[in-house]
Order: structure tokens, then C-alpha cells, then sequence
């Protein structure tokens, strides 16, 4: 009897729904988002229970699904609220107060858990992870993306630390998690670890972007000095010749800098993007994909002329001094400083580096070409990534947790998590959509104001293309990157070098290889940089190569090669 | 040792009555010192001691759910993994280098300040001399190595100012590997050269003027005096500090040289102590990084006890036990 | 007693001099810009303008900096650690060197015991793994309780006590019937000021200059210490997050790098500045206390 009122009620709630949209169609009052987001969230919990409606002879499953739901599965917001320890991986662009940000309060409020937050940016919490493994004191749950599929297999099917969830991956615990992964049935095998298991909630964010990285180049400088846009490297030095020597900002000092780049770190930001104008694809770490075999892009041709142009340029001053030892927060304010010629970088708005004005600046330029070379370009890859969230042995609280994540995987939720919440930064329009919304004075909302009010790329999201064409208007920010990865897509390379770690290994080749890895990276870093200060000569860089062999590079690229092949075959 | 001499001396003059009341009274205040002892132990087991204890996971695969003991053996795995890697041979050497240059070049100078410094006759000048010098020593690792990164800066540096006013390219110090030595040993004697004089310039307070007075009557000039009389002198202490400078060849600070650290010159800044905490903290090799630093702590044991040998069989009070 | 000098003599004086007040210089010199840069128009400073006097008077580094949360968070947090860790180091330091200084039975085990720790360590990982044990990760108290006693400063405090106060009067004490604990009380302490601004300096600038437990043993950032900060601060080659953060109403970009140099300026102006005045006020303690320390245990 309960049931059915539900159901009516449900029934009752959507056509309340597409009543209130279309009043809010027609009038014209603030206060209908207010309404549009409560009844979404309404809705919500009518959902699972409307999609049974549909399989009416199941009665005696639906009895069993009611009494697992009745015993399993919390309903939210929680009656007795309970308090879960997260450690949890933000954005570079976002504040790391979680505690204090909008959305994380709305959450509290919806689900009656609470959070006790410890949040880190990239190297911090790289570090702060490894301490918590150590120590034995786990957090309930590690959240944001902080945790690989190595990690799965020593601290899940090795330690037992963390807690398979697969039992939880079904239509009664996880309704809005389940629902999106069945629309993605190959993503699920990428998940499942050595022993059969799968030991972390997975994230997608399937926007569309094909490439990581582009040139941008300052069109006024260009402009100032009667220049056009370079398309080859020698084009591209003589440019950034002009740009350091001819004043192009007309302050009278020879103060701009050309060429600003940055070793390592973020794959589309990365030094390594540039010796794609040479034919030869390179990522951080410097291990990519052709025709299905682990190649090592350090060792190549193309890699040593790409080389021997960043050190000319470097050695006349067209490459900012300190880029080979900053980092990426340093890179990014040099950016901001507002006195560079050219960069690479994922889009101009939006960003750590962004500044007002940098949109008319700047253009996306396509890569130059190195005589004889025709440009690669890095291609991202999209689809399931391992590691969204986490529960560890610690959790007191599972079913809550578990419920808690579904309840942030739902879209409605998702979306808010990466732009702010409804009500206060976004609304839904007359389509269901979610759009941003102005400030009382008619502004739009800063990136500040937002990423202090939400995890952004922090949160905990499984957002397919089709559910972002449907429910989700894509910001300026958005949809700016668009015709970039249009302009790069010619140049992107067949295979992704994402997917080269995605295959899972032994503890001890595993082992194996991050001890090689560590002291093969730190050998080509160094020497990359020492190429670049010093030039390259045919002596040093045979014996570069000469030392790369005996460090161990074959047998490095072999287990590379091992883990890719077990990634393949799924 | 000079203690207890005089002690028995005294004893044998107490008369017996005493020396039994002395004995009762001693056993009885024993416990106190116990008493006083108690906190420090405690500490030195729990902070001190349990470490030491703890250096068994360098001979096992340490996993902390498994804990120290529960982790299985693998004997000498992770010393043999060290030595199969790259990197071992530069990490020492950096480690032993480092140190070397420091020796060779901050050794003497808080000698020749103290020995110049002794020659200031006015008081309140030799005051402020000494309160100013020891200065820098007072000052933190990370203010040092924040006024580095600001003078030295490719860009705005003073230095860099200067050379370029000079007419020279603007030098990248933090970032070139053949800077890392002379920017850490220069900073150093900078910050620490004045310190290390208060030792000397006790040591020459505690010369006999006597000894000066004859000399001026045998018409020694003040070089004479240095050479002859000052240096003799602290020649002991001397010794002495530079035994305990050889002994710290291979010890592994780690604090300025992470500090200083950047991608360009780490050929040169790549030392064990840093290694230890970048691999082993950061990179979570707990095992592998205990058995680096236990190898490091036995050769330094072992030098510290030759050295030492080496001090007392030149004379007998010298050494540092 | 003024003797006549000798010519060689004199240009010994004067060669000699010279050298020391360019040590002077050397020492001074840097100390010195790094005060009037932290007071200059950020622009001369950039310009190389300020060398001998500030240039432009302007307080906008400071300005920023007191808007910086963390750091003013950090240096109480530097200011709790300093103080009260110091009186603990002093308290038992007094205790441990005044048993070590006295006859006993098992003297000489302690003694190595205490010894022994200066030449052999666990290393940084044991260390840390047992103090996490001890359930001292990312609690401040680990601050006060880690180096609660320095090995090296109880065998300045035993041989002080040792050489200057005369064995006679504590035999004269125990013939009294005084206890260890009232003679320790009554006497040692009240004779052993010198000693006790000795160690106060050596624990207050250690506690002060500490940058190594906040960095492995606390990663929650209202814990940390004014040290860890200033790393943040300090060590980059320009404008860190956290210093974007502290600056990014400022809507002129060329400006904010500006003013970031400055804040460095004026960060370690505020972090030196007390240490180097407890270090002022106490150094007559000072070549005392090397003076004891350099007499072997």
C-alpha cells in the first residue's frame, strides 16, 4: 500500500514538475530555480522506483528489491546522520576549504552525512596518500581521483586495505552509478583488478576533447609588429626573435619573454608537446603507443632535432630562463604576469594562468612544422578512470558511504559539483538544462568565485556524452577548448599514450618497473635539460643513449609492453 | 677520570665512622636520581631506541598492515636493489663530495677569524664583532635558502644585477649543477664561519699572557705571535675538530640541500639524505630508503670509531670519547 | 703598558682590520637590503635601486602579509612550540644533566646510553614510522614532545654542573641530609643561571628554526609551523599558490609579481627578527656556553 502512494506520489511530483518548468517558461521570476532544484531532487528519489513500474510481472523481485532496500540500502537523507573521514585530491584551479564550499553544504543537508575533509593539490596529496597507506590510519574514504590502478592492486588485492565494492555495483545500491556504467559496458572490465574485484568507484567526464594541449601565441605582439602567425619552426624562432628584440609591448625595455614553457608535470602543458612540430610524439615519461607497441619517444630522431631547436632558442634567449626548473603554479603566474609571447596550454579562460583580457591576446596556433616533418600532436584519451572514490577497512559506514557517492554520481548532483550549485551559480532552463546564472548586478560569476563554492574536477562524476548533450549547457569555458581540439585533430596522433598503464601487472614487475621508471625519468629529465643548456653533439648523445641501454630501458619497455598487452586484451 | 681521582683521594681521608654514614646516606638518595634520570629515558627509548629497533624492516618487505614484525624477510634484497640501481654510485659521491669541499673550504676559516679576531685590542669593537658574526647562525635554513633564491634569481637577483652591469650574461646559480657546491659551501660559511670561531677564540682567551710578554721582550712581532704562540696553542682543539669534521664525511643532511634543490642541478644535489626522503617519504619505499640509511649509519659508525682510534694513538687526550 | 708598535706591526693592524670589516660588511650587507627592500617601492627595489637606503618608503609588502592568514596562523602555532617546548627542554635537560653529573650506580650505562643515540640513529624512516605509531602524526604536540631533550645539551648542562659547582658543597649538603631532589632545588638550579640562558637560546632557536617536523610529521595546515610556511613563501623562483592567493585582488599583473618579491622581503624580516633579538639579549651567555659544550664528556 506504501508503495503505490509512493508511486502516485512520484507520478504526481513529475507532472508538478513539468507544470512548475513551464510556468517558469512563462513568467519571468527569480524563484522558479528555487523550485526547479528542489523538485529535482525530488524526483530523484522517484526514479529507480518508476523504472520498476515498467517490469510489472517481477512482482516477487520487486518484493526482494523492496526488502533489500529496506535492509542494505540507506535512504537519504539519512535518518540518524553519521560523519565519514575523506581524504580527498582537488583541482589545481579549485580552493582546497572544502568544508566551507556551497555545494558540500547542500550535500550535508541532502544526505545527512557528514564529512570531516582532508584535501590536498597533486604533490601534496601524492605525499599525503603514501604517509596514510603507511601508517596505518586510513580515512573512510579517498576521493578525487587520487587513487591508480597500481594502487588498486597493492592496497586492495594485496594489503586488503581497500574494500572491493563490486558487491555494491547493482541497480538497488548504486542506482545512478549502475544506471551509467550499463550505457558503458566496456569500461567495466578496465576496472576489475587481478583478483576479480573491483575496488573503486570509476569517474568519466565525456566532453568531447580530443587533445590536451595547444600553442597559443600573443596575436597583439604579433599584430604590433606586423607579423603573421608562424608555421614552421623557423618561422616560429624568427618570430620569437622578433618578440624579445622589437619591443612588441612598447614599454621601451626589452622585457618580454618569447617563450614560456615548463618541464614536466601536466601532459598538456608539458615541454614535451613541442617536439611534436618534429615528427615526434612525447608525453611525461616519454613512453607512447604506435601500432600497439610501447615505444620510448626519448630515444628518436625527432627527439633529438626538437632538442637541438629548443636549445638554440633557449641559448639566444628566446625561452624563458627559468622554465626548465619551475613549476606548474610558477608557470602558470608567469602566464598571468601577462608579458609572454607564447605558450602551451589546455584553453585561455578559466585557467590558473588566465587573465582579463588574455581571450583577445591570445589565438590558438596550430603546431609549426619542422622542415620535412609533418606535426603529431598528443590525443587524449576518454573513458572510465579508475580511482574516482575509495573505501577503505576503516569505513564503519559502508552502505551510508555507498549510498552517499550514488547520491553524488546522479547527474543533477554531478553537474553541480563541477559549476556550483543551482540556486546560487546555476539554474535549469526551459529545456532541463543546467546554464549559469548572473549575479544580481547582471555580471556573470568569476572562476574564483566558483572554484571556491565547488570541487569542480574534484568531485566524483560519471558523466556521459549523452547525458551532458541532455542535461547540460556548456559554459563559455567549454565551449571555447572546442575549436581548438577541431584545429589540432589533424595532427593527433592513432593511438593514446593514456592507456599504456592502464593494464595491471604483478607486485613484483610492478615493483619492477616504478624502480626503473623513477630512474629512467629522472636520467632523461636531466639530460634533457642538460641537452637544452649545453646543446647536443653526436658524442653525447650516443652516450645518452649508451647509458639509457644500460640502465635498463628494454627490459623497462618490455613490462610496459606487458601491462599494455593485459590492458589490450580486454 | 680526573673526578674520580679526587674523589678516592678524598675518601681515604674520611675517617670510618663517616664513610658509613656517607655510603647510607648516598644509597638512600640513590633513587632520586633514578627518579631525575626517568623522563629522559623514557624519552630516549621511545624516539631513540624503538627507531633502532624499527631498522629490521630494511631486511623485510615492510607492509603496515602487517607491521614491523608481521612483515616477511627478504634479507639483503633491498641493499642489492640499491646497488643494481642507476643512480648509487652518484649518490654517494655527491653525498662524500658535498661534504669534502665543505671541509676543505669552511674548515679553516672560523680559524683564521678567531686568530684575527684575537688580535682586536679594543673590547667593544672585538664585542660587536663576535655578537654580528655569530648572527647568520641564528637565522633558519629555509630564511637562508629564501635569501638565495632572491639574490640569485636569474632575473632579478643582485647578483645577476651586478654581473650584467658588469657587462656578463645573467648565471642561473640554482639552476646549473656546477653552481650547487659553491652557492651551499659559500651560504654556509657564511652563515656559520663566526659560530665556528667562538670555539678558537675561547681557546685563545685561554692562552698564558705570559707567554706574549716574553715574546715581546725577545722582539717577536704580532705575526710571530700567531705563528708561534696562538697557533700552538689551539693546535689541540684543532685536531680535535677536524677528527669530528672527518668523521661527518659521509652524514647526510638533508634539510638545505632539499631546499636548494631544482630540476637543473641535480647532478649535484642528489644525495643520499635527500634521496632517502624523497623516495622514502614521499615515494613511500619505506623498506628500500631504511636499508639506504642504515647502510649510511653503519660506515659513519665505523669511520667515527677509526677516526677515533686514530686521534688517541696520536695522543692519548685527544678523541672524542 | 703601551708599547710602541712596530711598522710591520702596524700594517699587520691595519691589513687585519680591513679584512675583519669586510667580514663585517659580508655579514651585514645582505641582513641589511633584505630590511630596507622590505620597506622600498617594490618597482626600485626590481630596478636594483635600493642598495644603501630605501628608496620610495612603502609598506605594501607588509600590508599584504598581514592579510595572510596562514602565515600569521603559523607564527602563533611557531610562538605556542617555542615557549612551551622550550621550558619542557629546560626542565628536564636541568634534571638529566644534574643525575649524569652525580655518582650512582649504573652511571656509566647510562651515560652510554645517552651517548650512544648522538652516533646512531634509527634513520628517518623507523623514526617516523614509530612516532606515527605513538599516534603523534599531525598532532601538535609532536613539536614539544620530538627533541624533548638534545643528548648534545645535557652534556653541556652535566659538565657544567660538574666543573662549577664544587664537589665539596654537596657533600657538605648530604652530610646535612639533604636529598638529591631538595639539593638539586635549593642549590643547583638557583647557581646554574648561566647555564639555563644558554640552553634556553640553544632550544628557543631550535624550536624557532624548526622546519623538519612540520614538514614530515603534520600535514594539516593549521598545525604547521611559521617555518613550513616560509618554505612555501620563499623557495619558488616567483609567485607561489599560495601567493596568488594572497594577492589575486590585485588586478595588475606586473604589479602582483612585484609586490610578491617584496612580500619574501618582509616575510623574512617578521620570522628573523625575534630570534635574532633573543639571540641579542642572551649572547653573553654565549662563549660560555660553546666553551662547556667544547669540554669533552
Amino acid at each position: 500500500m506504501k508503495r503505490k502512494a509512493a508511486r502516485a506520489m512520484g507520478l504526481v511530483l513529475t507532472m508538478a514538475m513539468s507544470v512548475s518548468l513551464l510556468a517558469g517558461c512563462g513568467g519571468k521570476d527569480t524563484s522558479g530555480a528555487e523550485e526547479a532544484k528542489t523538485e529535482v531532487s525530488q524526483t530523484e528519489e522517484t526514479t529507480p522506483e518508476t523504472a520498476e513500474d515498467t517490469d510489472e510481472g517481477a512482482a516477487e523481485e520487486e518484493a526482494k528489491a523492496e526488502a533489500s532496500q529496506q535492509t542494505n540500502v540507506p535512504t537519504l537523507p539519512l535518518e540518524e546522520p553519521v560523519t565519514i573521514n575523506v581524504m580527498a585530491m582537488a583541482d589545481p584551479s579549485v580552493s582546497v576549504d572544502y568544508e566551507n564550499m556551497a555545494f558540500w553544504k547542500m550535500v550535508e543537508e541532502e544526505t545527512g552525512v557528514k564529512v570531516n575533509w582532508t584535501v590536498a593539490k597533486a604533490d601534496e596529496f601524492v605525499q599525503k596518500k603514501n604517509l596514510m597507506f603507511a601508517s596505518g590510519e586510513y580515512p573512510d574514504v579517498i576521493f578525487g581521483g587520487g587513487i591508480s590502478a597500481d594502487e588498486e592492486e597493492s592496497y586492495g588485492v594485496e594489503q586488503q586495505i581497500l574494500v572491493p565494492v563490486d558487491e555494491y555495483m547493482n541497480a538497488e545500491s548504486m542506482p545512478n552509478y549502475y544506471g551509467l556504467l550499463e550505457t558503458r559496458p566496456n569500461f567495466m572490465k578496465q576496472m576489475v583488478a587481478t583478483d576479480g574485484h573491483i575496488y573503486s568507484i570509476s569517474r568519466a567526464w565525456e566532453i568531447g576533447y580530443t587533445s590536451g594541449g595547444h600553442y597559443f601565441i600573443n596575436k597583439q605582439w604579433l599584430d604590433n609588429l606586423g607579423l603573421s602567425v608562424p608555421t614552421t619552426m623557423d618561422e616560429f624562432k624568427a618570430v620569437l626573435k622578433a618578440f624579445k628584440e622589437q619591443d612588441p609591448n612598447g614599454n621601451g625595455q626589452a622585457d618580454e619573454i618569447p617563450l614560456e614553457l615548463v618541464l614536466k608535470d601536466d601532459a598538456s602543458c608539458a615541454v614535451t608537446n613541442l617536439f611534436g612540430s618534429f615528427g615526434q610524439l612525447d608525453v611525461p615519461g616519454h613512453r607512447i603507443l604506435e601500432n600497439d607497441k610501447v615505444v620510448f619517444s626519448a630515444v628518436q630522431e625527432g627527439y633529438r632535432k626538437g632538442l637541438e631547436w629548443i636549445s638554440e632558442a633557449y641559448n639566444e634567449g628566446l625561452i624563458d630562463t627559468e622554465s626548465f626548473s619551475q613549476d606548474m603554479s610558477t608557470y602558470y603566474a608567469k602566464i598571468k604576469g601577462g608579458n609572454i609571447g607564447c605558450f602551451i596550454g589546455w584553453r585561455l579562460g578559466g585557467m590558473a594562468h588566465s587573465f582579463e583580457g588574455i581571450e583577445e591576446q591570445f589565438i590558438c596556433m596550430d603546431p609549426p612544422a619542422a622542415e620535412g616533418a609533418e606535426p603529431v600532436w598528443y590525443k587524449t584519451e576518454a573513458s572510465a578512470m579508475v580511482g574516482g572514490a575509495a573505501i577503505t577497512v576503516a569505513n564503519e559506514h559502508v552502505a551510508e558511504t555507498i549510498a552517499w557517492l550514488d547520491y553524488l554520481m546522479d547527474p543533477d548532483i554531478a553537474f553541480q559539483a563541477r559549476q556550483g550549485n543551482v540556486g546560487i551559480y546555476q539554474e535549469i532552463d526551459e529545456n532541463g538544462k543546467f546554464v549559469m546564472k548572473m549575479k544580481e548586478d547582471g555580471t556573470a560569476y568569476t572562476n574564483e568565485e566558483i572554484n571556491a563554492d565547488c570541487p569542480g574536477p574534484g568531485g566524483l562524476f560519471f558523466l556521459t556524452s549523452d547525458v551532458i548533450k541532455e542535461k547540460y549547457s556548456l559554459s563559455d569555458l567549454h565551449l571555447e577548448k572546442y575549436p581548438y581540439c577541431e584545429q589540432y585533430d589533424k595532427y593527433l596522433c592513432a593511438q593514446s599514450p593514456d592507456l599504456i598503464d592502464r593494464g595491471r601487472l604483478s607486485q613484483e614487475d610492478r615493483d619492477t618497473r616504478s624502480r626503473m621508471k623513477t630512474d629512467i625519468d629522472k636520467f632523461v629529465d636531466e639530460n634533457t635539460i642538460r641537452f637544452i643548456s649545453e646543446g647536443v653533439t653526436d658524442s653525447s648523445w650516443n652516450t645518452y643513449l649508451d647509458t639509457l641501454n644500460s640502465i635498463g630501458l628494454e627490459e623497462y619497455l618490455a613490462l610496459c609492453q606487458k601491462s599494455y598487452d593485459a590492458f589490450n586484451k580486454n | 677520570m680526573k673526578c674520580k681521582r679526587k674523589e678516592k683521594s678524598k675518601m681515604t681521608k674520611r675517617s670510618g665512622r663517616e664513610w658509613l654514614i656517607y655510603i647510607r646516606k648516598r644509597l638512600r638518595n640513590d633513587w632520586q636520581i633514578y627518579l631525575l634520570l626517568l623522563p629522559a629515558v623514557v624519552y630516549l627509548i621511545m624516539f631513540h631506541y624503538m627507531p633502532i629497533y624499527g631498522v629490521q624492516i630494511a631486511f623485510k618487505n615492510f607492509l603496515p598492515v602487517k607491521g614491523i614484525i608481521g612483515s616477511e624477510w627478504v634479507g639483503l634484497e633491498h641493499f642489492r636493489n640499491f646497488f643494481k640501481s642507476f643512480y648509487w654510485k652518484r649518490l654517494f659521491a655527491n653525498t662524500l663530495l658535498l661534504n669534502l669541499f665543505s671541509l676543505l673550504f669552511s674548515f679553516p676559516l672560523p680559524i683564521i677569524l678567531a686568530l684575527m679576531m684575537n688580535q682586536v685590542t679594543q673590547k667593544k669593537f672585538k664585542g660587536f664583532l663576535q655578537t654580528t658574526l655569530c648572527a647568520p647562525n641564528f637565522i633558519s635554513v629555509v630564511v637562508l635558502a629564501g635569501m638565495l633564491y632572491l639574490f640569485l634569481s636569474p632575473t632579478n637577483g643582485m647578483i645577476n644585477k651586478l654581473i650584467e652591469f658588469c657587462g656578463g650574461k645573467p648565471v642561473f646559480f640554482l639552476n646549473e649543477a656546477r653552481w650547487f657546491r659553491p652557492v651551499y659551501i659559500l651560504s654556509g660559511i657564511w652563515q656559520g664561519a663566526g659560530w665556528g670561531a667562538i670555539l678558537y677564540t675561547a681557546a685563545l682567551s685561554g692562552i698564558d699572557p705570559q707567554l706574549y710578554e716574553a715574546a715581546t721582550m725577545d722582539g717577536a712581532n704580532k705575526w710571530h705571535k700567531i705563528w708561534y704562540i696562538d697557533i700552538p696553542g689551539i693546535l689541540p682543539i684543532i685536531i680535535t675538530m677536524l677528527i669530528m669534521n672527518t668523521g661527518n664525511l659521509l652524514t647526510s643532511e638533508f634539510q638545505k640541500t632539499l631546499l636548494l634543490q631544482t630540476p637543473g642541478n641535480i647532478a649535484a644535489s642528489d644525495t643520499i639524505g635527500v634521496y632517502v626522503y624523497t623516495a622514502g617519504l614521499e615515494g613511500a619505499q619505506f623498506s628500500y630508503t631504511t636499508a639506504i640509511g642504515l647502510m649510511l649509519n653503519v660506515i659513519n659508525f665505523v669511520i667515527l670509531i677509526i677516526v677515533n682510534k686514530v686521534a688517541k694513538s696520536i695522543d692519548q687526550s685527544q678523541g672524542i670519547w | 703598558m703601551k708599547v710602541k708598535m712596530s711598522t710591520g706591526d702596524r700594517i699587520f693592524t691595519i691589513v687585519n682590520y680591513t679584512l675583519l670589516i669586510l667580514a663585517l660588511m659580508m655579514v651585514i650587507y645582505p641582513l641589511y637590503i633584505i630590511v630596507i627592500a622590505s620597506i622600498s617601492d617594490p618597482y626600485a627595489v626590481m630596478r636594483g635601486e635600493v642598495l644603501l637606503w630605501p628608496k620610495d618608503i612603502s609598506f605594501i609588502g607588509y600590508e599584504r602579509l598581514l592579510k595572510h592568514k596562514d602565515i600569521w596562523i603559523a607564527y602563533g602555532n611557531t610562538i605556542l612550540y617555542t615557549v612551551v617546548g622550550t621550558l619542557l627542554n629546560l626542565v628536564l635537560t636541568l634534571m638529566t644533566g644534574y643525575a649524569l653529573s652525580r655518582e650512582f650506580m649504573g652511571k656509566k650505562f647510562f651515560n652510554l646510553m645517552f651517548v650512544f643515540t648522538m652516533f646512531f640513529s634509527g634513520g628517518l624512516i623507523p623514526t617516523f614510522l614509530q612516532v606515527k605509531s605513538y599516534g603523534l602524526y599531525n598532532n601538535p604536540l609532536v613539536f614539544i614532545v620530538m627533541g624533548a631533550i638534545s643528548v648534545w645539551n645535557v652534556i653541556i648542562a652535566r659538565t657544567f654542573m660538574k666543573s662549577s659547582l664544587p664537589e665539596e658543597l654537596y657533600e657538605a649538603a648530604v652530610m646535612d641530609g639533604c636529598s638529591h631532589v631538595r639539593y638539586f632545588m635549593k642549590i643547583v638550579l638557583p647557581l646554574s643561571k648561566a647555564l639555563m640562558g644558554v640552553l634556553v637560546v640553544y632550544y628557543a632557536v631550535a624550536h624557532w628554526n624548526d622546519y623538519m617536523t612540520g614538514l614530515i610529521y603534520i600535514s594539516k595546515r593549521n598545525y604547521q609551523p611559521l617555518q613550513v610556511v616560509l618554505k612555501e613563501l620563499l623557495t619558488s623562483l616567483q609567485v607561489t599558490d599560495t601567493m596568488s592567493s594572497m594577492l589575486n585582488d590585485v588586478q595588475d599583473n606586473e604589479l602582483m609579481m612585484r609586490v610578491a618579491e617584496s612580500v619574501k622581503y618582509c616575510a623574512i624580516v617578521i620570522s628573523t627578527v625575534p630570534i635574532l633579538a633573543l639571540y641579542t639579549s642572551m649572547q653573553k651567555f654565549f662563549v660560555k656556553g660553546v666553551m662547556i659544550g667544547s669540554v669533552k664528556g
